[in-house]
């Protein structure tokens, strides 16, 4: 029974779950009757139905989704840096890209803030990473090399999209995506403390994952927060 | 417009409302149910009523009266 209710949207099941599930209960439902169900989950995704809260976008959205477009003109800068020769091998001066990509992590940590504004005071662990993300992800963008810098930045992000699910300012699912995306980071910074430096500059997978998951970052925070939240009750 | 049709005659629990709108539909699924009923109350047709404890009732808005009103005025006129 409930499995089949599992199908809903999580807000429908929060409104009408309960009532739903004691008329399965009252009225057992025949096989056709489940293909109904599922049928009604599929129209309540596409259709939310409820009449819930006005959804108030915010617009602080758009700066994050700049920020995404200037992360790539600090990427497309970094990519035809002067090219460099040393001992370990050759690689791109990527300095002249220092400002464009700090402006647009201090765009995604304004994203970020915008979200950790809306977390409720008893969310201590989610607050506390949130700070440490905001702080951070500006420090890393101007010495992108440093791992003890980033770590704090993606972990700090993970566990802040994580607590705030638990809070519900944004969606388990969007929490996993966050999360999903950033661990390959994590993964790669860890790296430099075990494998040498020069060898992670030469791995040009590494760095895509990395430029690939922050892009992901930017358009899922920038899109939630034009998706908006619900207008606080006055 | 069937679920408003079974509240005219005043407000339904949910299972009660299910088994009226049967018999007036056919059978009709759980999920249709529910999917008329959000719809009706998001339109502000259908509101439920907690106020008498339990599992709840639905019943029809002031709105929805009159839209009832019509729909049945309407029905009794093809009728003739």
């Amino acid at each position: 029974m409930s499995r089949l209710m599992a199908l809903y949207p999580r807000r429908w099941r929060d409104r009408y779950g309960e009532e739903f599930l004691a008329l399965m209960a009252d009225r057992p439902p025949a096989l056709r009757d489940r293909v109904d169900i599922v049928r009604g989950a599929v129209d309540a995704h596409l259709d939310p139905q409820l009449h819930g809260p006005e959804l108030v976008p915010d617009r602080a959205g758009f700066a994050t989704l700049a920020g995404f477009g200037v992360l790539l003109a600090a990427l497309t800068i970094a990519a035809n840096g002067p090219l460099h020769f040393d001992e370990y091998g050759s690689y791109r001066d990527g300095g002249a890209a220092a400002l464009p990509h700090a402006l647009a992590t201090c765009l995604l940590a304004f994203g970020i803030f915008r979200l950790f504004s809306r977390l409720p005071a008893d969310a201590l662990v989610a607050r506390a990473a949130g700070w440490i993300a905001i702080v951070a992800g500006p420090l890393w963008s101007v010495m992108p090399w440093m791992a003890p810098v980033a770590l704090p930045f993606f972990i700090g992000t993970i566990v802040f999209a994580i607590g705030a699910a638990r809070a519900r300012v944004i969606s388990r699912w969007l929490a996993a995506a966050i999360a999903g995306l950033l661990i390959l980071p994590v993964v790669a910074y860890a790296a430099t403390f075990v494998v040498p430096w020069y060898v992670m500059r030469q791995s040009g997978p590494n760095f895509g994952v990395i430029i690939a998951s922050l892009g992901g970052l930017y358009l899922l925070i920038g899109l939630r927060l034009l998706r908006g939240f619900a207008r606080p009750i006055s | 417009m069937w679920v408003m049709i079974a509240l005219r005659h005043g407000p339904r629990e949910v299972a009660r409302l299910f088994d009226e709108v049967r018999s007036l539909d056919g059978p009709i699924g759980h999920g249709t149910l529910f999917a008329a009923v959000a719809r009706l109350e998001r339109l502000s047709l259908v509101e439920r009523n907690d106020a008498g404890g339990g599992g709840g009732a639905y019943r029809l808005t002031q709105l929805g009266r009159t839209a009832a009103g019509s729909v049945a005025a309407i029905g009794a006129e093809g009728m003739e």
